[in-house]
């Protein structure tokens, strides 16, 4: 080896001066441990031919005695020394350190500028090349991330439009379908079956093909009533009876959503074909499945059971004979039966449903509420209202109307036979009380007119007591008739029945133009005559109550083909077009409260049509009125 | 022969009474008259008549049961009168028994007479 003798020297710190770091016969390799803390070297006489050249950078290079600079050539290279001195004498050089101290550094300060920015832009780099695997690393987790996100979501909706499909179904049979093609398309079943276990029995139904498949076993599979997995045997057992081989069979019981279902006996059981095992994300997701199933169960159940409650509720409803009508407090309809209205009507008011009418119905329970008992009149029928509130708050109301027309008819009969028979006996006292008076004035008038002896004038005189005595005797005859309960139809003419009738009224009419017209003396009518005598009187009651004093009230009988008619013609105000449809309506009357009943138009009616006949009218306002009497005098 | 024809009438309305009176005056006749049954009974009692003619509706005792009371009465001719009959299905006992019945008001009061002088004796 050849020595050279060389100086390394270093730049201080401190103060910036150059310390001499070492003479060397060393080898510069050493040196390269120290790379960077040397600053300039000397060089004294030859080269270093050390083969391995340490990799120094020092920024002067200080050349002595140096003849060829061709031989430092390689040293140069890998030296690369910013600045190279050339010298023959170490004197020389020592001025120029001085100098070159100045000049280091700046080229100092230059080069760790130039380090620190070539370090940051290595940190740079190593930021950018950290943030960019950071950033990749991120991106790839949010993307793995959303990627869950989206696999959820799918997997909800999924569900979610699973569950929307369910409520369509009602059967059984469609539901376990559903379930099971959505289990095979998850992949998470290949077959589904509905178990039953009771202590020591079990069931297990399943659809097959259309139908419903139902195998039962004696004893007891599933014990811990929770999700379990069936053991190898269970699934040998159904595998013989469906003739299949049968996989891995696990029971997820379904939920018990109400107390009084024994739903604890009941489960689901899926059939894995697969060996692989549920994956935690499977079991939550055959949970979610269960839960719905059992849900859905319940719900159909119920709706069933509703179903068939409304059903039956509603065939009662609309089957019972009276009317009913669920109304609101303001008379709105809500609800009615066949019987209140054959139409389905659009909100109306049930008085003017049922009653046809423009207003409340008077005797309504929802304005009166104190009456004893509630009846309205209602297509030529009377009704008793029933009214039930339905909650407390007194919005609705439940009305049952009860036909009581005949119970009607017959109270109002009755009491119509009430008050005969009670005339009847007053009117026999009375007449008894006159007749014999007059039986016996008549007597002794006989008597006394048989005297020769007498003066004309005082027979004259007695001759006029005799005939007022027989009047007043025909009127008590008349009464009598009248107010007779016999019931026997007899053949009789009307103008025998205007005749009892007429003086009965007298009181009446003879305020007004009476004319009669009266022409079926040949013909005789089969009636009971004191109730057709009540229809002329009632006739001839109403034409005088509507006429002035003076007006004239016309009398006419004719024949017709096959009737007797009679007509009672007055010149009253009329009846107003808008009273007419109500004019034989039982009660109907335009007299004020406690006047009339109103019975008579109705009753006469009746009795008319009760010999086959008619009871019409027309009026005009301002006209006055016809009724009409038609009765047929056929057998 | 009587001296006089003896007439019962049993009648509640005086003017029946008095046309009695009235119809058989003079001296052939003896009327006697009673205002109700009870009188009537009473006195028919005691006394015989040739004819009686009561009035069936009375106040207290009627004339049916005036019948049933005397329940004999021989010869006498017993007609009844009456505004109103009733009914008298359950009377045709009394019917057969008595000769007349006459409703009022009377249609031929002399003819009443008529008839008494008729069956005198």
């Amino acid at each position: 080896m050849q020595y050279w003798t060389s100086r390394a020297y270093e730049k201080s710190e401190a103060d910036n001066s150059f310390k001499f770091k070492f003479k060397q016969h060393a080898q510069f390799s050493d040196l390269s441990q120290e790379l960077g803390s040397v600053w300039f070297i000397e060089l004294d006489h030859n080269p270093p031919v050390d083969p391995v050249i340490p990799k120094l950078r020092p920024p002067l290079l200080i050349l002595l005695n140096s003849d060829n600079l061709a031989d430092y050539q390689k040293v140069l290279n890998d030296w690369q020394p910013d600045i190279l001195l050339l010298a023959n004498q170490k004197s020389e050089i020592d001025g120029w350190i001085e100098k070159l101290q100045i000049q280091a550094l700046t080229r100092s300060k230059k080069r760790q500028t130039q380090k620190t920015q070539m370090d940051r832009n290595r940190e740079l780099e190593l930021l950018a090349g950290n943030l960019e695997k950071l950033v990749e690393q991120r991106t790839q987790w949010i993307e793995a991330s959303n990627r869950e996100q989206r696999d959820l979501i799918r997997s909800d909706r999924r569900f979610v439009q699973f569950l929307i499909d369910l409520s369509f179904q009602n059967s059984k049979e469609e539901l376990l379908n559903s379930f099971l093609q959505e289990f095979r398309k998850l992949r998470l079943a290949q077959e589904i079956y509905l178990l039953h276990q009771d202590s020591d029995h079990l069931t297990l139904q399943h659809f097959k093909g259309h139908n419903f498949q139902k195998i039962q076993f004696n004893e007891s599979w599933w014990t811990s009533r929770e999700i379990e997995t069936l053991g190898e045997n269970c699934s040998r057992k159904l595998s013989s009876v469906v003739g299949r081989p049968v996989g891995k069979l696990v029971v997820f019981p379904l939920p018990a959503y109400f107390e009084n279902l024994a739903t604890e006996n009941w489960a689901l059981v899926i059939e894995r074909g697969s060996a692989l095992a549920l994956g935690e994300g499977d079991f939550s997701n055959i949970k979610k499945h269960v839960q719905a199933l059992g849900l859905t169960l319940e719900k159909n159940r119920l709706e069933n059971h509703n179903r068939l409650s409304a059903l039956r509720w509603e065939k009662v409803f609309d089957g019972a004979l009276d009317p009913i009508a669920i109304i609101t407090k303001n008379f709105e309809i809500l609800r009615h039966n066949k019987n209140f209205s054959k139409n389905e009507n659009p909100i109306k008011k049930c008085y003017s449903v049922l009653a046809g009418r423009n207003d409340v119905c008077p005797q309504c329970p929802l304005v009166s509420t104190e009456l004893e008992s509630y009846e309205i009149q209602a297509s030529h029928r009377t009704f008793q209202v029933m009214s039930h509130k339905i909650d407390e708050s007194s919005e609705f109301f439940l009305h049952r109307y009860v036909d009581i027309t005949d119970v009607q008819d017959k109270r109002v009969q009755f009491i119509q036979n009430e008050k005969l028979s009670s005339i009847g006996q007053i009117a026999e006292q009375m007449a008894h009380e006159i007749y014999n008076p007059l039986a016996g004035i008549l007597a002794l008038v006989e008597i006394l007119l048989a005297d020769e002896t007498l003066l004309a004038t005082t027979k004259a005189d007695l001759i006029e007591i005799q005939k007022a005595a027989v009047r007043a005797q025909k009127v008590i005859e008349n009464l009598q008739d009248f107010v007779s309960q016999e019931n026997e139809v007899t053949a009789i003419t009307l103008e025998e029945i205007i005749d009892k009738t007429l003086p009965l009224l007298k009181m009446n009419w003879r305020s007004y133009k009476l004319h009669l017209d009266l022409h079926t003396q040949s013909k005789k009518i089969h009636v009971q005559p004191q109730l057709i005598s009540q229809v002329v009187y009632n006739l001839i009651q109403n034409a005088c109550q509507s006429m002035e004093k003076g007006k004239s009230l016309q009398l006419k009988s004719f024949l017709t083909s096959d009737s007797v008619v009679l007509e009672v013609i007055d010149q009253g105000s009329g009846i107003p077009e808008a009273l007419q449809a109500s004019l034989f309506k039982p009660f109907f009357t335009t007299k004020a409260t406690g006047e009339g009943t109103g019975l008579g138009l109705s009753l006469s009616k009746q009795f008319v049509e009760r010999f086959g006949g008619k009871l019409t009218f027309s009026s005009r306002v301002g006209q006055g009125s016809t009724f009409r009497m038609e009765i047929p005098f056929g057998s | 022969m009587d001296p006089k024809i003896r007439l019962l009438i049993i009648d509640d309305e005086p003017l029946i009474r008095r046309a009695f009176q009235k119809l058989f005056s003079g001296s052939d006749y003896h009327v006697v008259v009673a205002e109700d049954g009870l009188q009537g009974l009473e006195i028919w009692q005691k006394h015989h008549f040739d004819f009686v003619f009561i009035d069936i509706l009375m106040p207290g005792l009627n004339g049916w049961e005036v019948l049933e009371s005397k329940s004999e009465w021989g010869s006498t001719r017993v007609q009844m009168m009456s505004a109103f009959t009733g009914d008298l299905s359950d009377k045709k006992v009394w019917i057969e028994k008595i000769d007349g019945f006459l409703p009022k008001p009377f249609e031929n009061v002399m003819g009443i007479k008529q008839w008494v002088e008729s069956h005198k004796a």
